[in-house]
């Protein structure tokens, strides 16, 4: 099996034209991550080891809020507020949301991939509109501090 | 291991069916929405044809006893795992003793009929020629060949060590990824049946036009549907001979019945039609009371609808795995 390393460079060649910040590609083999004006980290093999950079690295902060109040998306999708069998949004807004509870659904092809609450607060409120295709990294939700809303 | 804690009626294990004993006269069983068991297994990484419970009567209710994943497809039945609400089409993990409850199927975009529970390595009960479903009509397979009831305990096998362990991941309801309606209803593609043309031109003429009600008289062994009277030119007496679920009856009367999984193998009358094999899914999630359409089509036809739901399956099958993948690298 050819190694994804083989065509970084045809790829980052490739991205030089074009406004991509991050390119990662994920195959049985592993992971490659062309980023621009940055490093370049590729796992080749199995790799179990952590990210080499943090979830939130190369990414927009969000003017005035801290970054612990957003839920980012950890891939590339369109987002869905309710899930598509359902009317009803699966945050309503000033409502509580718990640790583990899906705040909404990223599609990609058939699959949905949960996006969850990563602490208990008072209330969400997204970042995106229904439908909206989202990149790896844009903030999706945000939550309120304990203590407001 | 599963404990039912509902005396919910009609509950069955069933896998994919019990194909190749036809020919001793033994019907297929198998699960009423093939394409909903598949999802659910699916989603767990297990083998496509795992063995799951196929609910129809609700509430249901079952305590987990070890720690298992699980996935919920086919009706949207308001699931919780102790009291937390969980969506449908989509995988979870329950902890020992986790109590979980499936409602009324809800009136949602898409209403189904028949929910399924399968669980990362499927329901372990003995597989009888060739398969472990439920044959009601013999009386085996399943679990001792019956209906679930209270206190039954199902085993629940291994889940193959190689594989990735399930996340939480849901699918696309195939209802909605590979919607078919006609004039505002669910519609399923028939072929022409070997009597087709025996019927008067206004019956044959009203089978494709007209609605047609799912009656109570619908279960897993056929559906008996209500419309237009559908009239022979001539009467018609036929010896009884072999037929397979989707084949469309029509006895004296008029009324047709669409034979399904737990259809018995032979039937003397006269055949209008088949559902194509691509489209009994679709049917088998069709509640009681609700209205459904025939459209006519081709052998040509029905094999595409085949390969374009086998196409679709594979499709999501690859994306999992590599989500699989993708998270168990991180």
């Amino acid at each position: 099996m050819t190694s994804p390393l083989d065509a970084a460079a045809t790829l980052a060649a490739w991205l030089e034209a074009t406004d991509i910040d991050l390119l990662e590609l994920t195959g049985p083999a592993g992971r490659l991550r062309l980023r621009r004006n940055g490093r370049t980290s590729a796992d080749v093999g199995e790799s179990n080891h952590p990210e080499p950079d943090g979830p939130h690295d190369g990414t927009e902060p969000l003017e005035g809020v801290p970054d612990s109040q957003i839920v980012r998306s950890s891939l590339v999708g369109h987002v869905l507020h309710a899930h598509p069998l359902r009317d009803e949004p699966l945050v309503r807004a000033d409502e509580p949301v718990i640790t583990g509870q899906v705040l909404a659904l990223i599609r990609i092809g058939a699959l949905l991939v949960p996006v969850l609450a990563p602490c208990d607060s008072p209330c969400a409120s997204m970042l995106v509109e229904d439908g909206a295709l989202v990149g790896f990294g844009d903030p999706l939700v945000r939550l309120a501090p304990s203590g407001e809303g | 291991m599963i404990t039912i804690l509902s005396d919910s009626a009609l509950a069955t294990v069933q896998d994919l069916g019990r194909t190749g004993a036809l020919r001793w006269g033994v019907g297929s069983a198998g699960a009423m929405d093939r394409a909903a068991l598949t999802c659910g297994n699916l989603l767990l990484g297990n083998d496509e044809g795992a063995a799951a419970i196929e609910l129809q009567v609700f509430p249901f209710e079952a305590c987990f006893e070890g720690e298992h994943h699980f996935a919920l497809t086919g009706a949207d039945c308001g699931a919780t795992l102790n009291g937390r609400p969980l969506l449908p089409w989509m995988a979870g993990r329950a902890d020992p003793g986790g109590v979980l409850r499936l409602g009324p199927p809800a009136n949602s975009r898409w209403r189904g009929a028949r929910a399924y529970l399968c669980v990362a390595g499927g329901i372990d009960v003995p597989i009888v020629l060739g398969s472990r479903s439920t044959q009601l009509r013999g009386a085996f397979g399943g679990l001792e060949g019956r209906t679930l009831r209270q206190g039954d305990r199902l085993l629940v096998g291994a889940a193959a060590d190689e594989r990735p362990r399930p996340v939480e991941i849901g699918i696309l309801p195939p209802a909605l990824a590979l919607p078919l309606e006609r004039d505002g209803l669910p519609a399923l593609r028939v072929l022409p049946g070997a009597e087709y043309e025996a019927f008067t031109i206004a019956s044959r003429e009203a089978f494709w036009a007209e609605p047609w009600r799912v009656t109570p008289q619908s279960d897993r062994y056929g559906f008996r549907l209500s419309g237009p009277p559908l009239e022979p030119i001539a009467p018609m007496e036929l010896r009884s001979h072999g037929i397979v679920p989707g084949v469309i009856q029509v006895p004296h009367g008029g009324q047709p019945i669409v034979q399904m999984c737990d259809a018995q193998p032979s039937g003397g009358y006269p055949k209008i039609g088949t559902v194509i094999d691509a489209d009994l899914w679709r049917l088998g999630q069709a509640p009681i009371g609700s209205r459904i359409r025939f459209i006519e089509t081709t052998w040509a036809d029905a094999l595409a609808a085949r390969d374009e739901l086998i196409a679709w399956m594979a499709d999501v099958r690859r994306l999992l795995d590599l989500y699989r993948a993708r998270s168990w690298s991180r």
